[in-house]
């Protein structure tokens, strides 16, 4: 049919500006025009347009075509694992375990895949699952079932078999669960499906005496919080191409390669195969449908969306995913234990495709990447006081900006650091030992020359804990100059339990710091990293 | 048979610690329509802060005041530690992340809940403490109800305690400013901003007083049941949080129903069915009745209007 | 040929009486407006007919099918698509997006096709797109071209309109029902909604339409219906029906008539 021409009066900017029909952009150099149409659309691009240093190196990579980008992260994927195990490398990153690399860029991989399975749920189709990693529990425990010792004499059926009956069963639980939750919405969507996640993670915890009627005795479905052991590792081994063919073995680069390597490759193999998937189903119709149900999914269903259709889909898809993760992860480690499926783990998930960007597939691989190396790095103590001590300055020179108070706030918190050590040595001699129990290097020891140490470093660390947060409340709440005393004492409070507590207990400070930037990246970047804002109308 | 009046008696004195932590998460979410997940961590640490108060108090030789006294001095404490450590939650842990998509302070607030616990487990300690079983109230005080019933002084404790604070509430809310201007936030938080009421005031009060009813709750499970633990408030926030949504999200009369009938449910299965399972109850009657009613028992579900 | 034949439908809203026992037909290639002071129930006869809210009482036929009891999306893919009155546009999808979802009721290509990306797919992908660049080009020049990529929450406020009605049309209907497609335009816009509902007609679509500024009622409908608590008070033309006594009552509560054919 012909294109209606444009009914108003003609537009004395359209001779000058960029030309509709064309698409042709305004000339370059132009100054800047209200009202004109296609440059003032472009307006939100250029404020999300990104400059500086990243920004121009974000810039540059979106010019090569995707295809050699795919080509280029694949490339280093692939050769990671080979480099990594070299001993140049490994001195360098101070790491005495060749495998260890790469057991945690295996890791990387595996979660690479749950984050994307979850990015279907949450980030395409919009619903809230926070019992996600049921799913990934439930699929290790069902290969556990099928391919080990547990059930009888043990009925080990082969990985080819298990693998996907697990996958396909799973999908079917998350298809159940989805046509009950699909009921509900947003929060209430969340707290059932929190509810099923803690049911799952109790019950495998606690099945250990079933009784069926038709038994005599109580069964042990789960052993309890000690897992199942021996599980059927998916046999990677051979590096004969006849020994391939006749078992059904996967033939992987021959047998220099360690077993960790090879369920590396096995993974990114894996990565590769749900990225295209996953990849393929959202640029369809099914990807647009599950768009249009997250943005309003009344108007999607008037829209002739079948968006309970759909929400099952994307329940059924993102569990079908976990479920693959789930179940060669299981293989790979040989056991399944339960502590793998808290609510922690939940949270690493979750804040890896936050972090990475709901519904940017890039993103949540990105994501995944640093939530799996970050609580790697935070074991060793010279990175993690580095980054603790790094981080505080960061913070307070993007609170107080480069400015005399800030020059203030430091020198003055530092100068009062050293007359309260003065003082205390002149008036209380041996109170102070100065000698706290985090070794370290450098910036350890010059901070405990610099803080009071008490004898009972340990007391005086938890107190220190509890009244630092009070400062650090102090320091938000006050208004008028008091506060830069309060932040004064906040630091010093802060340091205090990082060398005499927080340091030592690295467990604790790895939460504290994954929990810590997390919240901190979703105040200044809500989107994540790769995600984009979204304009939200409630 | 012969178990029931005392099955039911556990009940409603579970029933009533879930409630007092229901009253907080329903509080919070009717006001910011936030889950906030780090609320059953302070009833934990309510209980600790009536334990230190506890030590305090009464040292080796006995007690040092009363006894009604010193319990009055424990639920101070917790209570304005409570408040304290709610306000700080809020401050850090939500107020920053009020424009960030929902997920944020979903995340935020299981993040807090776990480096509570584990910064309680360091602290202090990872084994469970104990209030003393006999120190606060004798084992054998009690009332008797007639035949071989009898309701130990502290489960009284724990339900007259309950029923005192509900009536407090129930007078804030209805009678006073800060209740009022509580309930315009909750029913649309923009037009009460517009009508001069300070939200980020109210939302702290919101937070000072579910927390502070919190607080009480922990001193209460620490005086009844004697053992306290870093992970308590997990579980008990969970089934807390569970009862308010199974009463309706955002009501306060649902809120105590929900946690009556949880608490009630949760004793009869303990006794009736399995103790292993008791646990688990709570989280399947949660499915049971958003089931059946979306909204939960005296909740409304959000009409969308077209 | 009467396309949609509604038979005493009525509806409740807890204790409220929304709609009250109406009956209507509407034929094939006609324009009906339903006109009404707020809270007539206007809209909520639009909710009953697409499926939204299922009605207590009565009958709706739509090409000789009742469809009381089926899934809005269902109802849609038998041809009858809508606008609403608040815009519910997608907005953070692009404009070309926001069509092409719509397109959805019509495509067949499964799961198979689409993680392969069979020929098949992407015959119906590249239909689907000319499709949606079709609705778009109705509109003239305002939603063509590199707008195709722009995201919806850029667009004007009577861009937003024309996109709703665009992605309407994705769905293929035969009827089209507008919930107030002239809310909040200026008189030249006006104009062009009402000569555009005209061109609608003029494709081949059947359309009802709610409408407050007389205007547009007047410049375009074929038959008018004006509803009073959810009760129909008049049928007829324009003329008729804005000059009967119970519709001026219901909107002025004077016997004045303020109305003049425009």
């Amino acid at each position: 049919m012909s294109v209606e021409k444009n009914t108003q009066p003609t537009n004395p900017e359209s001779e000058s500006s960029g030309d509709p029909r064309t698409g042709a952009s305004p000339r370059a150099g132009d100054s800047p025009r209200i009202g004109v149409d296609e440059w003032v659309a472009q307006a939100d691009e250029r404020k999300q347009a990104r400059s500086g240093f990243w920004g121009t190196i974000a810039n540059r990579w979106e010019t090569i075509p995707v295809f050699w980008r795919i080509g280029f992260v694949a490339f280093i994927l692939i050769l990671a694992p080979i480099v990594t195990n070299t001993t140049p490398v490994l001195s360098l990153l101070d790491i005495s375990n060749n495998d260890f690399m790469v057991r945690v860029g295996a890791t990387f991989l595996a979660f690479s895949i749950l984050a994307i399975g979850l990015n279907v749920v949450v980030g395409y189709a919009g619903l809230l699952d926070l019992g996600y990693v049921a799913f990934f529990g439930l699929a290790s425990y069902g290969y556990a079932y099928l391919s080990s010792d547990f059930i009888g004499a043990g009925v080990h059926v082969p990985y080819f078999i298990s693998i996907p009956v697990v996958v396909a069963f799973t999908a079917l639980v998350g298809y159940l669960l989805g046509s009950l939750a699909i009921r509900l919405y947003g929060d209430y969507l969340a707290i059932v499906t929190l509810g099923f996640g803690l049911l799952f993670f109790q019950l495998a915890q606690t099945l250990t005496r079933v009784r069926f009627f038709w038994l005599e005795r109580p069964v042990d479905l789960t052993r309890g919080p000690n897992g199942i052991n021996n599980l059927d590792a998916i046999p990677l081994i051979t590096s004969r191409i006849e020994e391939s063919i006749a078992y059904g073995y996967i033939y992987l680069f021959g047998s220099t390669f360690t077993p960790t390597i090879k369920y590396y490759f096995l993974f990114l193999i894996m990565l590769g195969l749900v990225v295209l998937v996953v990849h393929h189903m959202n640029q369809s119709r099914l990807g647009r449908g599950w768009r249009a149900m997250r943005e309003d999914d009344l108007a999607a269903e008037v829209m002739g969306i079948p968006v309970r259709h759909l929400k099952l889909m994307a329940f059924a898809t993102g569990a079908g995913i976990a479920a693959l993760a789930g179940a060669t992860f299981a293989a790979w480690q040989g056991n399944v234990v339960p502590i793998r499926y808290n609510v922690l783990a939940l949270i690493n998930l979750y804040a890896m495709v936050v972090l990475g960007g709901l519904g940017s597939l890039p993103g949540v691989i990105i994501g995944a990447f640093i939530y799996t190396l970050l609580p790697e790095i935070l074991r060793n103590v010279v990175y993690a006081t580095t980054l603790f001590y790094v981080g505080g300055l960061i913070g307070l020179v993007a609170w107080l900006e480069p400015s005399k108070r800030l020059v203030m706030v430091l020198g003055g918190t530092f100068l009062a650091g050293l007359l309260l050590k003065f003082l205390v040595n002149l008036l209380w001699p041996g109170f102070d030992t100065g000698v706290a129990p985090t070794e370290g290097f450098f910036l350890n020891q010059w901070a405990q020359s610099w803080l009071i140490i008490p004898a009972n470093f340990t007391t005086a660390g938890n107190l220190a804990i509890g009244a630092g947060i009070a400062a650090l409340l102090a320091t938000v709440s006050i208004k008028n100059w008091w506060r830069y005393v309060f932040l004064g004492l906040t630091i010093y409070l802060f340091g205090f339990a990082w060398e005499t507590r927080l340091a030592v207990e690295p467990s604790v400070t790895r939460i504290l710091v994954v929990g810590a930037s997390l919240v901190v990246l979703m105040i200044t970047r809500p989107q994540g990293l790769l995600g984009k804002l979204r304009v939200e109308i409630l | 048979m012969d178990q029931l009046p005392q099955t039911i008696i556990n009940g409603l004195t579970l029933g009533s610690v879930y409630a007092l932590i229901a009253l907080g998460y329903s509080m919070v979410y009717g006001i910011l329509k936030l889950l906030n997940f780090a609320h059953g961590d302070v009833y934990m640490i309510g209980a600790y802060i009536g334990y230190a108060v506890l030590v305090v108090l009464v040292p080796s030789t006995g007690p040092l005041l009363p006894i009604p006294i010193i319990i009055l001095v424990m639920f101070l404490f917790a209570m304005v530690g409570c408040s304290i450590l709610g306000v700080a939650i809020e401050r850090f842990a939500y107020r920053p992340l009020r424009n960030a998509p929902r997920i944020a302070p979903l995340i935020s607030a299981l993040w807090v809940s776990f480096v509570l616990q584990n910064l309680i487990q360091l602290t202090i300690s990872p084994r469970p403490l104990s209030y003393g079983s006999g120190t606060l109230i004798p084992v054998n005080s009690g009332i008797n109800l007639g035949g071989d019933l009898r309701i130990h002084t502290a489960r009284v404790l724990v339900i007259g305690t309950t029923i005192v604070m509900m009536i407090a509430l129930t007078y804030f809310i209805r009678s006073t400013k800060w209740g009022r201007a509580m309930r315009a936030v909750a029913m649309d938080i923009d037009a009460a901003a517009m009508m001069g009421v300070d939200v980020n005031r109210v939302i702290v009060v919101t937070f000072i007083v579910g927390s502070a009813l919190a607080g009480v709750a922990g001193v209460l499970v620490g005086i009844v049941f004697f053992s306290i633990q870093h992970t308590m408030g997990f579980l008990a926030g969970l089934k807390g949080f569970t009862a308010s949504v199974v009463g309706g999200i955002g009501s306060i009369p649902g809120a105590v129903a929900g946690g009556l009938l949880i608490g009630m449910a949760e004793a009869f299965a303990s006794v009736y069915i399995s103790v292993t399972f008791k646990d688990a109850v709570a989280f399947l009657v949660l499915v049971i009745v958003l089931l059946i009613r979306p909204g939960g028992l005296l909740g409304r579900l959000l009409v969308q209007k077209v | 040929m009467a396309i949609l034949n509604v038979d005493r439908l009525s509806k409740h809203f807890g204790g409220l009486l929304v709609v009250n026992d109406l009956s209507f037909e509407l034929n094939e290639g006609e324009i009906l407006s339903i006109i009404g002071p707020n809270g007539a129930g206007k809209t909520t006869v639009l909710n009953l007919l697409t499926g939204i809210n299922p009605p207590d009482s009565g009958d709706i036929h739509f090409q000789g099918q009742s469809i009381v009891g089926l899934q809005p999306h269902q109802i849609t893919k038998l041809g009858m698509a809508r606008t609403f009155q608040t815009l519910r546009l997608f907005l953070n999808m692009s404009i070309i997006e926001n069509v092409m979802s719509a397109a959805y009721p019509h495509t067949k290509k499964g799961l198979f096709d689409i993680i392969f990306r069979t020929s098949g797919w992407r015959k119906e992908e590249a239909q689907i797109r000319a499709l949606a660049q079709e609705s778009l080009s109705f509109f003239g020049e305002r939603l063509v071209g590199y707008r195709f990529d722009q995201p919806a929450y850029s667009l004007s406020y009577a861009n937003r309109r024309r996109l709703e009605i665009a992605r309407a049309m994705a769905t293929k209907p035969k009827l089209l029902l507008l919930d107030e497609p002239a809310a909040g335009m200026n008189p030249k816009e006006t104009l062009e909604i009402t000569e555009l509902i005209g061109q609608l007609r003029d494709k081949g679509y059947t359309i009802l339409f709610i409408e407050h500024d007389m205007n547009v009622v007047s410049g375009i409908s074929d038959r008018v219906i004006a509803l009073d608590y959810g009760q129909k008070i008049a049928e007829g033309s324009y003329q008729e029906v804005v000059e009967n006594e119970r519709v001026i009552e219901a909107y002025l509560g004077r016997k004045q008539s303020v109305w003049t054919k425009a």
